[in-house]
């Protein structure tokens, strides 16, 4: 009975040992002003810029704006009021997120905090939202792809891992469908021979309904147990939006440095200039074009400069960043449009023109890039896809002179008919992506002229059917499609055989 | 304005210190938004310059007799404060030096949180 008492006695001295206060100097300031989320400081001399400043309530912020005479901070979390004339104080610690595996499948916010109602979630490690991007040494080009699940995209705008690929257009073109259907295509990949890639969706300055429908079609279609969503809606407040793309990127980074390949969403970057441009405007800096701050430039391209692909000496992990920006009235060439567009690796360009024509996803392949290109693609894939591009070029021109309604020579017909079913075939439902070796498939018969004779309305359920009798009938041509990964003669002639035997079952 | 008022602070005073003859006269010349200004300068200032030495009890003459060393040459206060339970509480400029046991608690409290 002694003994235990005497244990416990020990026990608590070694935890009083463990908190190890020294008495120390802090630096102090006096809140001068409050508005706008907006502390102005005086004193605080030695804070430096990012750094965390606590309050006399509790409160926290960030130094945002080292002035001659004042600190400006910005605040993240208010308890009760802050007072004119209460103590702020240095607390040595930048802004940083906990990171850990037990993220998987939650909602949480820029500084970490559940938002799903679920319990707290314990961090393994402390990563901080500012951070250089890796160096030249530690990188390697990108040459795994990275599948979308999407026909258009994986065939002529195929996306690597460590690449930034814009997603643009205007409100209501399928911007976040194409995202989403990119995560929801990683579960695919499970058991393949490609890393699993983890995903975090980055929801800045949304509606809460908006996340939470996200958030239940990703657990609908298996999707969230290897995703994080990071989210400041738009009732959050500019300061935590303006982290969020960085507290997403910190925790991409955490199992970067795990050698785990990562896709990271940010849903949209437009709504991030504007917390931005909010907080610049509240802290009297000098506006520049359409009212953002000179460095506005700065802040997106530091941002995706994290994405990486990094060698195999330093963990052979990667970041794939997937930025979303919305447009207004097509207009490209406004400020942030053109800003991100020449950051980024490529971008995929959506119009609601296509999109109301029906012809979705809305990509307007023509002037959609993607600058890693086919290293980042199978080889099967890139030697289907070809054509599939020269094929569309062509027939977006002919039906420009079509129009005119003169008499068409056959060749040109043929071409007009051959242009009119790949478009059909590349049409796709949201929420379905589809596996490569299936795109492999029905791309080849198309842009091999197997379609040619199927009226423009069957197209579709051609396609679904040919799908299913080859997972059903002929699953070894799928699995060999899946393995080999080149075009071989053999695979070649396989798929004649199959497209022919398929399209007598079809007439019937 | 702002610009203006700090150098009117850095005439209001004699080797570094403040100096009241010379406040009274900047302080005449100026307006009342000025004027505002430049009290609110002047009483930060003049924060700056005191050096407080809270304690818990009343400070004993060995400790007054060490900090005067230190800070020698400024202004010293050494109120009492039994919040801090015990131990003491420096503050000089923007700076806190905190070695008391109210200081030591709410770090026990904090990481707990
Ligand atoms: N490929 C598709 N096929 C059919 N419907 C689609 C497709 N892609 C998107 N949609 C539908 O179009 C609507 C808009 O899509 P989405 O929310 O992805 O667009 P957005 O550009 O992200 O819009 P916002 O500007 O509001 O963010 C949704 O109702 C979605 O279901
Ligand atoms: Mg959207």
């Amino acid at each position: 009975m002694t003994k235990s008492t005497d244990e416990i006695l020990i026990q608590l001295q070694k935890k009083l040992n463990a908190f190890g206060f020294e008495p120390g100097l802090t630096n102090v300031g006096t809140v001068e002003q409050m508005g706008d989320g907006v502390v102005t400081v005086s004193g605080l001399s030695k804070v430096a810029m990012g750094e965390m400043v606590e309050f006399e309530d509790g409160s926290t912020g960030f130094a945002f704006n080292l002035d001659e005479d004042y600190v400006s901070v910005i605040l993240l979390s208010t308890k009760t009021a802050i007072t004119s004339g209460s103590q702020a104080r240095k607390t040595g610690n930048f802004l940083s997120i906990g990171a850990a595996e037990a993220f998987l499948g939650r909602v949480v916010s820029p500084l970490g905090e559940p938002l799903d109602g679920k319990p707290g979630i314990k961090a393994a490690k402390m990563m901080p939202l500012e951070r250089i991007a890796p160096g030249v040494v530690l990188r390697k080009s990108v040459n795994t792809p990275l599948f979308t699940g999407i026909k258009s995209i994986d065939s002529m705008i195929p996306i690597g891992r460590g690449q930034r690929e814009l997603i643009i257009g205007d409100r209501s073109t399928g911007k976040t469908s194409i995202a989403l259907d990119a995560i929801i295509n990683q579960k695919v990949a499970r058991g393949s021979r490609r890393k699993q890639v983890l995903c975090i969706y980055v929801a800045i300055g949304q509606k809460q309904g908006n996340v939470a429908q996200i958030v239940d079609k990703l657990g609908e279609k298996g999707a969230l147990s290897y995703t994080i969503i990071v989210a400041a809606g738009a009732s959050d407040g500019a300061a935590l939006q303006y982290i969020a793309p960085f507290a997403g990127c910190a925790i991409a980074e955490y199992f970067l440095q795990k050698g785990q390949d990562v896709l990271i969403v940010y849903d949209d970057l437009t709504k991030h200039s504007f917390a931005y441009r909010q907080l610049s405007l509240v802290l009297k800096r000098p506006a520049g074009r359409e009212a953002y701050p000179g460095d506005i430039f700065y802040l997106h391209s530091r941002l995706l400069e994290r994405a990486v692909c990094l060698n195999e000496k330093n963990g052979g992990g990667s970041i794939t960043a997937l930025p979303i920006v919305e447009t207004q009235a097509a207009d490209v060439s406004a400020y942030i449009p053109t800003n991100i567009i020449s950051i980024t690796d490529g971008q995929i360009y959506l119009e609601s023109d296509l999109f109301n024509a029906g012809i979705r996803p809305a990509i307007n392949a023509g002037i959609s890039v993607s600058r890693v290109g086919g290293a980042a693609q199978t080889p099967i894939m890139r030697k289907i896809a070809g054509p599939l591009r020269l094929d569309l070029a062509q027939y977006r021109e002919l039906a420009a002179f079509a129009q005119f309604g003169s008499d068409l020579d056959k060749a040109t017909q043929t071409r007009l008919d051959r242009g009119a079913r790949i478009t059909e075939v590349l049409k796709q439902t949201n929420y379905a992506p589809m596996r490569q070796a299936h795109q492999v498939a029905i791309i080849w018969a198309v842009t091999n002229g197997f379609l040619d004779d199927i009226a423009i309305d069957d197209v579709s359920r051609f396609e679904i059917e040919f799908i299913e009798y080859l997972e059903n009938v002929e699953k070894k041509l799928i699995d060999k499609i899946d393995k080999e990964e080149k075009l071989t003669d053999e695979i070649a002639k396989d798929l004649e055989k199959e497209v022919i035997k398929f399209k007598k079952r079809f007439k019937i | 304005m702002q610009k203006k008022i700090k150098n009117l602070v850095l005439l209001s005073q004699t080797k570094g210190k403040l100096d009241g003859s010379k406040i009274l006269t900047i302080a005449k010349t100026l307006g009342r938004k000025e004027l505002a200004l430049y009290y609110r300068m002047l009483y930060q200032k003049r924060h700056e310059e005191k050096v407080v030495v809270k304690t818990a009890i009343a400070a004993p003459g060995s400790l007054i007799l060490r900090v005067r060393k230190i800070f020698a040459g400024q202004d010293i206060i050494f109120p009492k404060e039994p919040s801090l339970i015990a131990g003491l509480c420096v503050q000089f400029a923007d700076f806190i030096f905190d070695a008391s046991f109210q200081g030591y608690f709410s770090s026990i409290r904090k990481s707990y949180d």
